[in-house]
């Protein structure tokens, strides 16, 4: 387990000793819960999970190459993500004949996530 | 099936029913500490929108007026957008939440928690935590749950007494005892 925080007027031990005291707290909430779920709680739903299309993920692999490596050792954040997005773009290029219409399946096999606009509606 | 177990926490009951309200929720759980009232309702969509790469979960902190006994009247009639301590207090439930739901789950998902009654004492945003996983967790939404949190503070400026509410009163005697540095 890692933990990252800060704190100004107690030390990094009562910190600690604070934490541990709050998973101790926590346990009859926790054992509550389970107990509540087995006498009242509904059997959970199955939902199937969207497989990636493996011959898909193996060209992209391909055309990529070692490229991403380069392109991800690229200096500041902006230049950085400019020359991945510059890969992924590529690819996209290279792929378009034998996997036509599926550009952002494409993009998103590059594992390197690109901004869209938000539609979850998060506070 | 109505369910109702309680506990005593920190000196105070703390209880966990459901089947009484929401029924038509996948789950709902109404939790009680002290004299406050917390409904966690949780709804999921049974199958995912098109082309849905991310989990659509809204998760929502709701304080009406209401659970402190009044209505709003004169020039506000209306209860505006949600506070900052309804903002806060979402992300919060939501932070805690989200990377629970198994990987792949895309399903539009709706965590609602709605203060019923708020007793001045015990703050409710770590009973709506707890009450959101009690709802999650009974419904048939797959979660990797349960989650619980706790307020800690440091009573009399010693860590071995270190105690634990769900009560604000708590918290304010700590900010009151802790110790004011120095000047100089």
């Amino acid at each position: 387990m890692m933990l990252e925080g800060g704190a100004q007027i107690v030390d990094e031990e009562v910190i600690l000793e604070a934490l541990f005291a709050a998973h101790e707290a926590m346990q009859p909430i926790f054992a509550m819960q389970e107990e509540l779920q087995r006498r009242a709680g509904k059997p959970k739903r199955e939902f199937a999970v969207k497989e990636r299309d493996a011959a898909l993920l193996k060209a992209v692999e391909k055309s990529i190459g070692d490229s991403i490596e380069k392109a991800l050792a690229t200096k500041g954040k902006k230049e950085r993500s400019a020359a991945v997005y510059a890969v992924s773009d590529k690819v996209v290029a290279e792929l378009a004949e034998k996997f036509p219409d599926r550009a952002k399946e494409i993009v998103d096999a590059c594992d390197y996530p690109r901004p869209h606009p938000r539609t979850d509606g998060d506070p | 099936m109505y369910e109702k177990l309680e506990i005593d926490f920190a000196g105070r009951k703390l209880s966990l029913e459901t089947g009484r309200l929401a029924k038509q929720a996948h789950g709902s759980v109404l939790a009680t500490y002290g004299d406050t009232v917390v409904l966690a309702t949780a709804v999921s969509q049974y199958e995912a929108r098109p082309n849905m790469d991310f989990l659509p979960l809204t998760v929502d902190y709701v304080e009406k007026t209401f659970a402190a006994g009044k209505i709003p009247g004169g020039f506000f009639k209306r209860e505006g957008r949600a506070s900052e301590k309804e903002v806060l207090t979402s992300r919060l439930i939501d932070r805690a939440m989200r990377p629970l739901f198994p990987k792949g789950y895309d399903r539009e998902t709706q965590i609602i928690t709605t203060v019923l009654s708020a007793d001045r004492d015990n703050d409710s945003d770590m009973l709506s935590l707890i009450a959101a996983s009690a709802a999650l967790l009974v419904s048939d939404i797959p979660h990797k749950g349960p989650v619980a949190s706790v307020r800690m503070g440091r009573v009399e400026g010693k860590s071995s007494s270190i105690r634990l509410r769900l009560n604000s009163k708590a918290a304010m005697y700590l900010s009151s005892s802790r110790p004011v540095p120095s000047r100089s």
